[in-house]
């Protein structure tokens, strides 16, 4: 009978069109749930492959060395790092670890393809370094010359910005002010202390066989001012710090004012995900809360054993109020600290 | 007239009829508006009531494609009939997120062919739904759970199997 025939129409999961797979992939914010989904079987690992997703919700590494995904379950992934390594941020899919003896490398978390990163010899700030954030000035191929900078925080706070092109040139500038974030946007690296903006240009030599460097550094404004509390004279150090609320100010080079901060009301269908890598992700697409800001504690540079959930949650532009980051807050116990934690952004293509 | 509430007939795949509003039925589903835009100049000067086949819709559900539309798209029943706060929870994001819920916790084989109808008709909101919870379904499980749970088999060669757990063994 017809009846009997349509109703065994389609019945397998298997038979899913392949366009019906991506679309359900593309609802997966978690990149484990999408790879697990792509591993069932040859048609659907082909789809997979094939299909340009959304990125997924990243990653917070955890004190002891794992990886938690800040998707609905809160999975952690145990990625293999090597023994002699602590972390300190990430570039996409690779991870930006210290080797022990100082020398810093990007891993691949996924492929562990590892690649040294060049430092100027012999230079004892690295020794006594507190903290590393690396800002990448080249797209990350391996088979060019990729041109990266280090901003490093000695133990003593004071401020050396290291800019390196692979494989083997390298210069580090000392900076008189303490420098707490840098950026590099629109071809022009900004670096951010307590009072002021500065714009370095960066020359870089591009197989000339001569270090990159920097022709200058400009004051181009000044730093937001705080109105909050003197948090030094009042005895609080950063382990103390609870986030209440956040101020989001967009910088407008192009006015003559003084003022150059213009303060944001809203960051639309966008989520921001906060910490020493920030990053804007399209909140809807990869299973975020719009206008959202996502944050956690990586912010005490003194001390590496600080929980990352200590501080952690979801603060809504639009009514401000925290929700917690995870249903459950999970308890981390700092065994095996490896490093400041830090969001991973993976890009995996599967 | 467009004023007056004019109804066609659906047919599914197994011969039940259903009525519907024009209207509604229009807003709703690209496909149906397109068939009935394509019968309009026949039917105009009779006062017969249209019949459209649903070859790839089974009856059972159609009738719940049907519920889903007359709740969503129907303007009057959304706004005017008093029963359907009896769904709208207090922070609900929208009125109707629990009639969602509720229509969408069903077993697979009905979900699936859910997905399959949303898209033939192409009723857009009614197919991100459905995507969302087979995703929802797939959240958190094991290859094996998956596969067990859609009837999947297992086709890779074992040297296949060797290479995709290789590339993924963190997420398994």
């Amino acid at each position: 009978m017809a009846a009997a025939a349509a109703a065994r129409h389609c019945r397998c999961w298997a038979d899913l069109r392949p366009e019906l797979v991506a679309l359900v992939l593309r609802r997966l914010p978690s990149l484990a749930d999408r790879v697990r989904l792509g591993a069932v079987c040859r048609a659907w690992r082909r789809i997979a492959g094939e299909e340009p997703l959304p990125p997924p919700l990243p990653w917070l590494t955890l004190l002891d060395g794992t990886f938690l995904s800040i998707s609905d379950g809160g999975e952690i992934h145990r990625m293999r790092v090597p023994e002699d390594a602590s972390l300190h941020g990430s570039v996409g899919n690779w991870l930006f670890l210290r080797r022990l003896g100082g020398k810093l490398a990007l891993m691949n978390a996924f492929s562990k393809c590892v690649v040294e990163l060049p430092l100027k010899p012999n230079n004892s700030y690295y020794e006594d370094s507190m903290f590393f954030k690396i800002v990448p000035l080249s797209t990350l191929d391996l088979s060019s010359d990729f041109l990266f900078l280090v901003l490093i925080v000695t133990s003593t706070w004071q401020c050396v910005i290291s800019i390196g092109q692979r494989p083997s040139s390298a210069i580090a500038l000392k900076i008189p002010d303490y420098i707490f974030d840098i950026v590099f946007c629109e071809g022009k690296l900004y670096a951010l202390s307590f009072e002021k903006l500065f714009a370095f240009e960066i020359v870089s030599s591009y197989g000339g066989g001569k270090s990159p460097s920097v022709s200058s550094m400009k004051h181009v404004a000044n730093a937001v001012k705080n109105p909050g509390i003197d948090l030094e004279n009042n005895g609080l150090q950063a382990k103390d710090f609870i986030t209440i609320s956040f101020e989001v100010f967009e910088l407008d080079l192009t006015t003559n004012s003084h003022d150059k901060w213009r303060r944001l009301n809203t960051l639309g269908d966008q989520a921001l995900f906060v910490g020493t890598y920030s990053k804007f992700l399209p909140a809807s697409e990869c299973g975020a809360q719009e206008n959202c800001i996502y944050f956690m504690c990586d912010y005490d540079r003194e001390h590496w054993t600080t929980d990352p959930l200590r501080d952690c949650g979801v603060f809504n532009m639009s009514n401000g109020t925290i929700t917690p980051l995870l249903p459950d807050t999970t308890v981390v116990r700092p065994q095996g600290c490896k490093g400041l934690p830090t969001w991973f952004f993976p890009t995996k293509t599967m | 007239m467009a004023s007056e509430k004019k109804v066609v007939f659906l047919r599914s795949s197994d011969g039940e009829a259903f009525e519907v509003s024009e209207e509604v039925i229009s807003a709703a589903s690209v496909t149906i508006k397109g068939m009935i835009d394509e019968e309009s100049p026949s039917r105009a000067d009779t006062a017969a009531t249209t019949t459209l086949a649903i070859p790839n819709v089974t009856a059972a559900t159609l009738s719940r494609v049907l519920h889903y539309v007359n709740k969503h798209f129907d303007a009057a029943a959304v706004v005017g009939r008093p029963d359907d706060y009896i769904f709208c929870a207090p922070g609900d994001e929208h009125p109707l997120a629990r009639f969602d819920d509720d229509f969408v916790d069903v077993d697979n084989d009905t979900l699936i062919d859910l997905v399959h109808a949303a898209e033939y008709l192409h009723i857009k909101k009614l197919f991100d739904l459905t995507c969302k919870a087979v995703a929802d379904k797939l959240k958190g499980r094991t290859i094996d759970q998956i596969r067990e749970t859609f009837g999947i088999v297992n086709d890779y060669t074992v040297e296949e199997e060797v290479e995709v757990y290789r590339e993924n063994s963190w997420a398994f």
